[in-house]
This record gives C-alpha cells, sequence and structure tokens, in this order.
C-alpha cells in the first residue's frame, strides 16, 4: 500500500472514530474512542516523517501519543472512577446527532479550497476535508453534551483535527510553535481534569448543565 | 539590538511566583508571601518601563532573541501591562491580607494567588514581544491556562462555574485563533517558501501584499472570532461577566484591565497584516460590525445589573467594543484614539475594580441594591468611587470622554456619520445606565448612618442582613428600630449599615490596611482625573509612537 493510501485509510478510519463517539454513550467508550483516535493521528504523523523525512514530525507524533493519547486517558479515567455516572444523558437522539454528523462532514469536504493543499506530496483526498470535520464536530460534542467529560473530549477532538488539518497542509509547524502548542495541550487537559474533578467534588455530578446560577 | 537583560528582568514576576508558592508551604507569615509575591511583578513591571524607554527613543522594530521583537505597538501594551500590574500588586497587598484576616483566604490560597498572578503577568509580557504569530498563540493560550485558577480560587460553587466557563469557551476560542494561524501559515508556505521565519510578524508584514488573499480573509476571520471570544467581544463575550465578577478583586483588576488587551493585540497584529493582502476594507468592516454589537449588547445588561463586579464587567466589554470600533473607523484620529483607549480604559477599569474591593468590604454585599448612602458611611471611597465612575462612562473632565470623543471625530473625518450617530446614541445610552447604578450607591438615602464617618479609616461597617457571623468585628444594635422595621417588610432589604467603632488591636490591624488600600487608591483615582485635563508630553509620545505602527 502507498503512504498516501494509508494516510487516507487512517484519516477515514479517524472520522469513523469521531463518528462512534458521537453516537456513544458510555463514557468509559468515550474516553477509549479518544484514546484511539489520538493513536490513528499519531499513526498518520508517523507515515508522513517516514515519508517525508522530517525527523520532528516524529517527536509530534511521539507527543501526540504520551500527552493526548496516554495522559488523556489516565486524568479523564481518574475523573470517571470519582464519579458515579457512567452514561452520558444526550440532549439530541442518535438519529438526529449522526445527521449533524454528515451534515458537518459535508460541511468539512465542501469548504476545502484548493489553496489550502500547500503540500503537494500528500494530495489526499479525504485527509484536509475530515481535519475540518474533526473541529466541527469537536464543537458539536461540546455543545449538545451534558457531561463534563464528554466536552473535554471534544474539546481534544478540536484540538486533533487542528493536528491533522496542521499535518494535511504544511506537515505540522515549526517545531519551537508545535512544542509549545504540546505543552499548552498538556496543561490544559491537566486543568480541564482537575475541574471536572472538582465540579463532581462539589456538585456530586459530571452534568455542566447545573452550572447555571450566575446570569444577567 | 539586543536587549537580553531587560527581557530576562521581565521573568521576575515568575520568579516571585515559584518564591511565594515555597514560602507559602512553610511560612505562616501571610504579610511576608504578600510583599514577596508583590515584589516581583513591581520589579517586573520597573524593567518593562526601562525596555519601553529603549524602544520608544530609538524607534522602529527591534529583533531580540529568535523569538522575541518589539516595536511601538509592543511598548503600548507592555506600558499597560505595567501600569496595570503594579497598581494591582500594591492594592492586592491590603486587600489579601483583610480578606486573610478575615478568614476568606488560607495562606495556600494566598500563596496560588501570588503563583499564578505572577505567570499571568510573565507570559502577558511575552505575548506582546513574540515576533512569530505561532509562539504568540502560544502564550496567550497560556495566559488562559494560568489565569483559570485565579478564577477558581476562592473554592465557591460560583466561581467553580465561572471557572468551567472561562476554561471552556477560551480554549474553544483559542482552538480558532489557532486554525486562522495554521490557514495563515499554509498560505505563506505556500507563496513564500517555508522557513523557521514563516510565521515571524515582520516578515510577513513586508509579503503580506504576496499573500493569498482568501486564505488571509479566512484566517482573518477566524483570529478574530478566536482572540476576539478572549477579548470579550459580544457575543462571545459570555464567560466575562462570570470569570471577572468571580475572580478575587484585585485579579479582575488585571484581567479587565491587562488581559484583554493583550488578546486584542492578537487581532491588531493580524489586522496589520490582513489589511495589506485584503484591502482594508473588509478587516475594517468585520471590526466596526463586532465593535458596535458589543456596545450595544451590554445596555440591558447593564441597565438590569443586580451585582457591582459584573456591572464592571459588562463594562468591559462595551470598552472593548469601543476599540474595536476606533480600529475599525481608523484613520490617523481613530487609530490614536484607539491607543488612547486602551491606556485610559486600563487604567480607569482597574482602578475602579480596586475601589470596589473597598465598597464590598465597607458593606460586606457586592448586590446593588443593598448598598446606599456611601457618601456619609464612608465618605473617601464613596468619593473614589464616583471619580473612577466618572472615568468609566466617560464623563467629560476624564480622559476615557477624549478617547470616545476622538473615536466620534474620527467618524466625522471618515464620513461615517450613520456609524457616529448610533454610538453617541449607544454612549448617552450607557452613560445613563451606569450612573443611575452608581449614584443611589454613592447618595441614595434608604440606610440608616450611624455614628462618624471614616475619615480616619479606622471604622468598619458591617451589614446586619448580609453577613452576620464576620468574626472579628463586634456587632452594635441599631438604634433606630423604626426604620429598621419599615425597611425589613422589603423582599430583598437594603443594608442597615451601621459603624462599629474600633473595640480590639484587630480591629486596628484593619485600620491600617484600610488606610494602605485607600492611600494606594487615592493617587489612581487622582491620576485617573488629571489625565482628563493634562496629558504629559512623554505619555502622548507613547500613545502616538503606538498609533502610527497602527496607522
Amino acid at each position: 500500500m502507498q503512504p498516501v493510501q494509508m494516510v487516507d485509510i487512517s484519516a477515514i478510519l479517524l472520522l469513523l472514530s469521531t463518528c462512534f463517539l458521537v453516537v456513544n454513550r458510555q463514557l468509559a467508550r468515550g474516553i477509549v474512542l479518544l484514546g484511539l483516535q489520538s493513536m490513528l493521528l499519531s499513526f498518520i504523523a508517523v507515515i508522513v516523517a517516514a515519508t517525508t523525512g522530517i525527523q520532528e514530525i516524529y517527536i509530534a507524533a511521539l507527543l501526540t501519543v504520551i500527552i493526548k493519547g496516554v495522559g488523556a486517558t489516565i486524568v479523564l479515567g481518574w475523573v470517571l472512577r470519582s464519579a458515579h455516572t457512567r452514561i452520558e444523558t444526550n440532549i439530541l437522539s442518535r438519529g438526529l446527532s449522526l445527521a449533524a454528523v454528515v451534515a458537518l462532514t459535508f460541511v468539512g469536504y465542501s469548504s476545502v479550497s484548493p489553496d489550502l493543499q500547500v503540500k503537494t506530496l500528500f494530495h489526499t483526498p479525504n485527509s484536509l476535508p475530515i481535519a475540518i470535520s474533526m473541529v466541527l464536530i469537536g464543537v458539536f460534542i461540546m455543545i449538545t453534551r451534558k457531561k463534563a467529560l464528554m466536552t473535554v473530549i471534544g474539546l481534544i477532538t478540536i484540538e486533533n483535527g487542528l493536528f491533522l488539518f496542521a499535518l494535511s497542509t504544511t506537515y505540522g509547524v515549526p517545531q519551537f510553535v508545535e512544542l509549545g502548542i504540546f505543552l499548552d495541550v498538556a496543561i490544559s487537559i491537566l486543568m480541564l481534569g482537575f475541574f471536572a474533578f472538582r465540579i463532581n467534588q462539589m456538585f456530586d455530578t459530571l452534568n455542566v448543565d447545573i452550572l447555571d446560577e450566575l446570569r444577567g | 539590538m539586543a536587549f537580553p537583560l531587560s527581557l530576562l528582568m521581565l521573568l521576575a514576576g515568575a520568579i516571585s511566583a515559584f518564591l511565594t508558592l515555597i514560602i507559602s508551604r512553610f511560612s505562616r507569615n501571610a504579610t511576608f508571601i504578600c510583599f514577596i509575591g508583590a515584589a516581583g511583578p513591581i520589579i517586573a513591571a520597573q524593567s518593562a518601563v526601562t525596555l519601553i524607554a529603549q524602544i520608544l527613543t530609538q524607534g522602529g522594530q527591534f529583533t531580540f532573541a529568535p523569538f522575541f521583537f518589539a516595536d511601538a505597538l509592543s511598548a503600548l501594551l507592555l506600558g499597560i501591562i505595567a501600569m496595570v500590574s503594579v497598581l494591582v500588586m500594591l492594592y492586592s497587598i491590603p486587600y489579601v491580607l483583610r480578606e486573610f484576616h478575615q478568614g476568606h483566604l488560607s495562606i495556600s490560597q494566598i500563596g496560588l494567588l501570588y503563583f499564578w498572578s505572577g505567570l499571568l503577568l510573565t507570559t502577558m509580557y511575552f505575548t506582546v514581544l513574540c515576533s512569530s504569530l505561532g509562539v504568540m498563540w502560544v502564550f496567550i493560550e497560556a495566559t488562559t491556562l494560568v489565569s483559570v485558577p485565579l478564577v477558581g480560587l476562592t473554592g465557591s460553587k460560583a466561581s467553580l462555574e465561572a471557572t468551567w466557563k472561562y476554561l471552556m469557551l477560551a480554549t474553544v476560542g483559542i482552538s480558532f485563533a489557532l486554525l486562522g494561524t495554521l490557514i495563515l501559515y499554509a498560505s505563506a508556505v505556500s507563496q513564500l517558501g517555508e522557513g523557521s521565519n514563516t510565521l515571524d510578524w515582520i516578515f510577513l508584514l513586508k509579503h503580506a501584499s504576496d499573500l493569498n488573499p482568501g486564505l488571509v480573509k479566512l484566517a482573518f476571520i477566524f483570529i478574530l472570532v478566536g482572540y476576539g471570544t478572549k477579548a470579550g467581544l459580544a457575543p462571545l463575550h459570555t464567560w466575562l461577566p462570570d470569570a471577572h465578577s468571580q475572580a478575587p478583586t484585585p485579579i479582575s483588576a488585571l484581567l479587565s484591565g491587562a488581559l484583554l488587551n493583550c488578546a486584542f493585540y492578537g487581532i491588531l497584529r493580524l489586522f496589520l497584516i490582513a489589511r495589506i493582502t485584503i484591502g482594508v476594507e473588509y478587516p475594517s468592516i468585520l471590526l466596526i460590525v463586532f465593535g458596535l454589537f458589543s456596545i450595544g449588547f451590554v445596555i440591558p445588561f447593564i441597565i438590569r445589573q443586580y451585582d457591582l463586579k459584573r456591572l464592571l464587567a459588562y463594562s468591559s466589554v462595551e470598552h472593548m467594543g469601543i476599540i474595536a470600533l476606533a480600529i475599525g473607523i481608523g484613520g490617523k484620529l481613530g487609530m490614536y484614539a484607539a491607543a488612547l483607549h486602551m491606556v485610559t480604559h486600563a487604567l480607569a477599569k482597574s482602578t475602579m475594580f480596586c475601589v470596589t474591593g473597598e465598597v464590598v468590604d465597607r458593606t460586606r454585599t457586592r448586590k446593588i441594591a443593598r448598598i446606599a448612602g456611601l457618601s456619609q458611611a464612608a465618605p473617601i471611597v464613596s468619593t473614589l468611587l464616583f471619580i473612577s465612575a466618572l472615568a468609566i462612562v466617560g464623563a467629560p473632565p476624564m480622559n476615557v470622554f477624549i478617547s470616545e470623543w476622538l473615536t466620534v471625530m474620527a467618524m466625522i473625518v471618515q464620513q461615517q456619520y450613520v456609524i457616529a450617530g448610533i454610538f453617541l446614541m449607544l454612549l448617552a445610552i450607557l452613560f445613563g445606565a451606569m450612573l443611575a447604578r452608581i449614584t443611589p450607591m454613592v447618595w441614595g438615602n434608604q440606610p440608616p448612618m450611624l455614628g462618624p464617618s471614616d475619615l480616619s479609616g479606622i471604622y468598619s461597617i458591617v451589614t446586619i442582613t448580609a453577613d452576620p457571623t464576620t468574626p472579628m468585628l463586634q456587632m452594635q444594635d441599631i438604634p433606630n428600630t423604626n426604620n429598621m422595621n419599615t425597611l425589613s417588610t422589603h423582599i430583598d432589604p437594603p443594608i442597615h449599615a451601621a459603624i462599629i467603632a474600633p473595640t480590639s488591636e484587630k480591629t486596628h490591624h484593619f485600620a491600617i490596611l484600610n488606610g494602605m488600600a485607600i492611600g494606594i487608591l487615592i493617587p489612581a483615582c487622582t491620576a485617573l482625573l488629571l489625565l482628563g485635563l493634562w496629558i504629559p508630553q512623554w505619555l502622548s509620545f507613547w500613545i502616538q509612537s503606538a498609533s502610527e505602527v497602527l496607522k
């Protein structure tokens, strides 16, 4: 199999795992799916690194595994263990969620301009539209979910989409910026985990829609 | 031109941050911790001023280290951060100690407050000194991450709610800004080739006309929405009133006065590139729409506001809107007005937040409806409150008035009469709405005022209804029982302010702290008054140079 095809297939798998994330209601499975998503992403990064010979992308791939794969799973798993809830009470039905995901994917595909495909080595038809779709689906997850844990998962999905976007347009960003972004992501995952834990501790629930006292 | 020493000195805030964190583990002496925590940021502010002087006297752009550069616009922001940080750090000492002695803050919380605020100031300084737009993104995201624990510092349910909303919305917003930066990078790489300086602002500005207009337009929209969320432009501001009202008061001053401007700085840098690539029309219209919307959107919230700190937070949204509007109008005058407004709003808003801290301390409530007649009970505090309120609404002798007036002038020069009309109308409504909330607090005659004034600063007021358990202060019965009965029939009774004579040594301790707070705030309010009448040469040169960059 050509590296280009491998990237393409992995990107489609990424989209599929994100779709599963949307219809899924088990919080534990959501964490696993997020970990899978991050692993697929770093797999894409490794292929790109191997093909282009840019060493820096290996580091990015490694950091993706450590921070978004292992780190996020550990932090979110810790939050989940401290909570009573195991199941997401979605405000949208599965059918509607899936319809929304299809629509968002369509938006992703239709909004890609050829100008964005800067590096011609990987002219994959799917990775860039999927990156944009992932960002949109991440926002969708954050809006429609009630559990703090799922909003965090939506946020990391957005970050993953952005990383795929950078990979498929320009093979990532300059290394100094890349490391800074990973540092920020790592700290934000820790903070999100910590404050989700505090919400559970203080309100005895992971539902964020109880946070509605501050108004006006 | 290299200034590595000044750059290193800016790290003083971070160093003192770590020191306070360590000391607060071992020491029980709150005063000591406060002074250590406040010292670092003040040293950093001093070196920032040195840096500004060097930038301004030599003019142009400087690249110090690989990722750092400065021009007059950076100097403007450096100065704003330095100014706000000195005021806030000085004020934080009496504020924090008073909260500590009243049992609202623990030693470890004080340590954390100075730890995160020291880091916040350091990340803000480096945000405005970045040459690479990517590194700038990293620092702006870092300012979010280090300010989140400050919002949640008190650990109450409301502060946790505010923290969560802030963390979520700011992070999503910032992600969009990253998407915008990535699009800009893609455009730069395709047109100019790849290099370590491809995201460098000076490099991009030089080659801005070669960039792909479609992509730059897209990048600008994403960055405006992204950093706009962090700068509190409506309708993306929903986290702001919560976060700025739940943070400890000195932190609110820091967030409203300095941090919002830092986020806006991110928009400005891209605006300067975008207007070359896609023409000035499109970005300007976006800024004008966001600006007017921000000013108009907050009006109902200000009219019906019940919480003093939320009132100020909404006013920050309004003022960020005015800055966006002035930039959008553009021209020499518009840019000068915007730069001036950034400075004056930062000074006025941080002062007003600190004064609010005093008001809340004297009345132990933030509910506007429950505060009345401060002018009799606490004449100095109420005078400071009224001066800073006049400054915030842009009353004529004050400097905010001048920058708002210059904005209108810029609109007339640019022949944007419709926008000028809408702007003036909105300002008039806001003027009335804000003062309608503030004046009853100063002059309202509802609660019975007892005893002598606080002129000597040794009296504290305690509300009977709000928080009767304030431990150190002894409560005195209200003699006017007749009045008390009539008031208690109200659903949400206004406060019965009673002035307690000093009885113990602890009260004397509060007298020193109150006096210290007042002593810091009087010069700040005097500066607010004087700046409207006379802007010193060096100050106008500083603002003028920044507006030259924007022009």
